[in-house]
């Protein structure tokens, strides 16, 4: 027994030993393929920023690309000639350096420095080693070049990327689908929306910061989708409507709001809420009076974005004579409403109601700390 | 008189055969665990190397955190570490600190040092607690976000509750009010509950702060102390939360979630109760209950260890301090495993059940008393003169060679991953004391362990004073 109890231990004590002389080994050539890397990048870059600045003969960028692109690539040809002459490593170690060097340039530049280096990207031959590894074995490589082809906008990636939506990875699903965003714009927001059969908290903050920024032009897609009633992205698409502000979606919300499953009727009453539309307030006040609480909360909420004076009495009534977890929705919904709603959370302080009284209290608070007064002086006033 | 010597001697062989069957599977264990977190850290690596974490600070879908920090006597510390926290790089969220009725004037201090002002804020009490005394808010802007809860005492345990029932935030972040947590490390631990809606609790990686210099509430340079005691707790917790806990989190097997850093969804600890009042180990002793709601109401549930949010703590540098930690720990553990013994073996919970508990029960609760009957046995045998020296010695040397080469694994583990010791000749003290350790502190600290059990058997409840030098005075480089 013991002498099996030696064996295994002598073997296990090899395998680690071994594994870590390994590591060992791997970092310190790690290091050293770094520091070669940047030292190249460095070389790289002194070399290639003025090409991507120079000053052209003729400027054909606004009226002949083809022209303009003949004269971009008599600009790079030296360099690309001088790794034909070089060592298959230094070859290696060269293209990776540039390619490298090209993608961080790529998150600091734009319009024409930024279709020069586009140029560039495709002219050294990276396209085709991203469009490879787009479709590697590694789950991280694809995900890397999804970020990677975003970067440089190449369209060809198209196809690949969108069959990647499917991919069993979802760090790869998310980044395709902002890749997709990011080259092909408001044209693919439609179906990267439909195609994507779940979109988590994460993959819906990273679609957010690709899609917000397009503005109202999305505002077209995103409807579409909700009518078609995509179920998995719907609440993402509410969620996105609510937020983008266009309240021409008003009337195809309120269409489809009663049919919805409860999760999603509550974000569409939340989303209708922010688009501060007035013809919501009957849809809204309905609500209120909804068998669920989590609605009514919802539709309180809702309410306060709202800002419509007419909510206050209805709000009011609320923070003084239901649940104590509506009645500081309720209290929260007139710390927003505006002033009138305002005034009507300090008559809540005021009032003989104690309850109200520190619901009220836990928001005109926040005035007082902000405006460096203290209760008495704001209430006095 | 020759039936007792060869009763003895039945017993030494049956005792012996014990032995090295326990020596071998715990050492296989602790194999199987150091390669799962190889390959959980690797993958957890890949995921987030390239991960740009400032989205989650700029998005409006970001979910908000409300930060509870549990302070009793806690003076020395109190002003920088809130600092610390009100400086995280967070989108929305708020800092709750519970004075648990201290008997220092940590209180005053806050008072002072943040402008606060007793506020009528309401506070619902979803948890019993102990009564509230007051409620404060900063008459500053800067500090809107944080609320100090001044409350009778009632444990640590009590004071979570508090905060829970005072927060807003359908998330909150359980921390000691003495650590440091890094800027950025409530957005690398609150990004697996937005990425999967069933993540219900994620801890986070604690390390040891003593040697760091700490500038103004943030550590600003890593470096190991230049005393033993914090270094063998720096090789420990290596071993503790990259090896045990990375590998248990694979395995959705996740017992322990640190007290001084752990997030948790508001609405399951409510459901489940809240943190109990009633034993030292409330931090394990709530991660197996929600383990056991989640699976006795069969929902999908994740509870997830994540290795590099760090929370920087100051560890015991005295023998004194250290054993009253260790006996603390180990008295929760068991305490846990009694609450909770209908969980062992037990296939309803799964791997939680069938593995973690029982590797808890065996290895960590009774390991040290294993390990103390050894030595005793080794002490019987020589004086009865049936002691094999050869096998002792080699048997001595294959235990030193396993307990060494875990500790080097964990501390090789850390290198290749996270790099946080950036001198070299901190690499070499930290494998140094991963040898060392063998010669003495295990034994100590098994036999602190061993302490506890007896102490537990014997009614002993409490926590023990402990004393914080501050992190004003590490450091001095």
């Amino acid at each position: 027994m013991f002498v099996f109890l030696l064996i295994v231990t002598t073997c296990i004590l090899v395998v680690v030993v071994a594994t870590t002389i390994g590591l060992l080994v791997h970092k310190i050539y790690a290091i050293a393929r770094d520091r070669i890397l940047q030292r190249r990048q460095e070389q790289y870059g002194t070399e290639f920023h003025p090409l991507l600045l120079e000053e052209l003969p003729t400027q054909y960028f606004e009226t002949d690309r083809d022209i303009y692109l003949e004269q971009v690539r008599y600009l790079f040809e030296p360099l690309r000639d001088s790794f034909q002459h070089s060592s298959i490593l230094s070859r290696r170690i060269g293209r990776m350096a540039l390619r490298k060097m090209m993608l961080d340039l790529a998150r600091d530049v734009d319009g024409e420095t930024m279709y020069r280096l586009c140029f560039a990207f495709e002219y050294f031959g990276f396209i085709d080693l991203e469009i490879e590894q787009l479709q590697s074995k590694n789950w991280w490589i694809r995900a890397n070049a999804c970020r990677e082809v975003a970067l440089m906008k190449v369209r060809e990636a198209i196809p690949v990327l969108t069959d990647l939506l499917d991919d069993e990875y979802e760090d790869v699903r998310i980044e395709a689908a902002q890749s997709l965003i990011d080259i092909a714009g408001v044209d693919a927001v439609y179906p990267v929306l439909t195609h994507l059969s779940h979109i988590s908290v994460w993959m819906g903050i990273r679609l957010t910061r690709a899609i917000l920024p397009m503005g109202i032009p999305v505002v077209g897609e995103i409807e579409h989708v909700v009518k078609t009633q995509t179920l998995p992205t719907m609440s993402f698409c509410i969620e996105l409507l609510g937020e983008l502000g266009d309240i021409s979606v008003v009337p195809t919300l309120l269409a489809i709001a009663p049919g919805l499953p409860l999760e999603q009727q509550r974000i569409c009453v939340i989303a209708l809420g922010k688009l501060g539309d007035p013809t919501c307030l009957p849809f809204i006040t309905d609500m209120m009076q909804h068998h669920q609480q989590e609605m009514r909360i919802a539709a309180v909420r809702a309410m306060g974005l709202l800002g419509d004076g007419n909510a206050i009495p209805l709000l009011k009534a609320i923070a003084t004579g239901a649940p104590i977890v509506e009645r500081i929705a309720a209290a929260e919904a007139l710390w927003r409403n505006d002033i009138s709603g305002r005034d009507a959370l300090v008559e809540l302080f005021l009032s003989n109601d104690e309850v109200a009284r520190t619901v009220a209290l836990e928001f005109l608070e926040e005035q007082y700390v902000k405006a460096k007064t203290t209760p008495g002086a704001l209430y006095q006033a | 008189m020759s039936i007792l010597l060869s009763i003895l001697d039945f017993l030494s062989d049956a005792f012996t055969r014990f032995v090295i069957f326990y020596f071998a599977s715990i050492n296989l264990v602790y194999f199987l665990m150091l390669l799962f977190s190889f390959l959980s850290i690797r993958f957890y690596l890949r995921r987030n190397l390239l991960c740009d974490y400032r989205i989650i600070v700029q998005s409006e879908f970001t979910t908000p955190v409300s930060v509870l920090a549990p302070a009793y006597n806690e003076s020395v510390n109190i002003s920088e570490s809130v600092h610390s926290l009100l400086k995280l790089n967070y989108s929305t969220m708020e800092v709750i600190v519970i004075n648990d009725g201290s008997k220092d004037d940590t209180l005053n201090i806050l008072i002072q040092h943040f402008h606060l002002r007793k506020t009528r804020r309401l506070y619902v009490a979803h948890l019993p607690t102990q009564p509230v005394r007051g409620i404060y808010t900063s008459q500053k802007a800067e500090y809107k976000n944080l609320v100090v809860v001044d409350k009778v005492n009632g444990g640590k345990a009590d004071a979570l509750n508090v905060g829970i029932n005072v927060s807003r935030y359908p998330l909150f972040c359980a921390i000691d009010a003495d650590s440091i947590l890094e800027d950025d490390a409530l957005l690398k631990a609150t990004k697996p509950f937005m990425e999967d809606d069933t993540t219900i609790a994620v801890g986070g990686i604690v390390r040891i702060a003593n040697g760091c210099t700490v500038q103004r509430g943030r550590v600003t340079d890593v470096a190991l102390s230049g005393k033993f005691l914090p270094v063998f707790q720096v090789v420990e917790y290596f071993r503790a939360f990259l090896t045990g806990r990375m590998a248990w989190s694979a395995a959705n097997a996740l017992l322990i979630i640190s007290g001084a850093f752990g997030i948790f969804k508001k609405n399951v600890v409510l459901e489940v109760g809240g943190y109990k009042h009633d034993t030292v180990g409330e931090d394990m002793e709530l991660v197996i209950r929600l383990h056991r709601l989640m699976r006795e109401t069969k929902r999908p549930y994740r509870i997830i260890f994540v290795p590099d949010p760090v929370c920087w703590t100051e560890a015991p540098e005295t023998l004194s301090m250290l054993r009253r930690q260790r006996n603390r720990w180990h008295r929760g553990l068991l305490d846990t495993l009694l609450i909770h013994r209908t969980i062992l073996f037990n296939p309803k919970y799964g791997m939680v059940g069938l593995f973690a508990a029982p590797y808890f029960l065996f290895y960590e609760l009774l390991g040290p008393v294993i390990e103390g009957m050894g030595y005793i046995v080794v002490i019987a045998m020589l004086l009865l003169g049936t002691l094999n020296t050869d096998i002792l010695l080699l048997f001595f040397i294959v235990s030193v060679v396993y307990g060494m080469m875990f500790s080097v694994g964990a501390v090789i583990l850390e290198e290749i991953s996270f790099h946080r010791y950036p001198r070299t000749m901190d690499l070499v003290r930290l494998i140094g004391h991963a040898f060392i350790e063998n010669f003495g502190y295990r034994q100590l600290t098994a036999f602190w362990r061993i302490q506890a059990i007896i102490d537990y058997a014997r009614g002993v409840k409490h926590w023990g004073p402990m004393q914080r030098k501050g992190f004003a005075s590490h450091g001095q480089h």
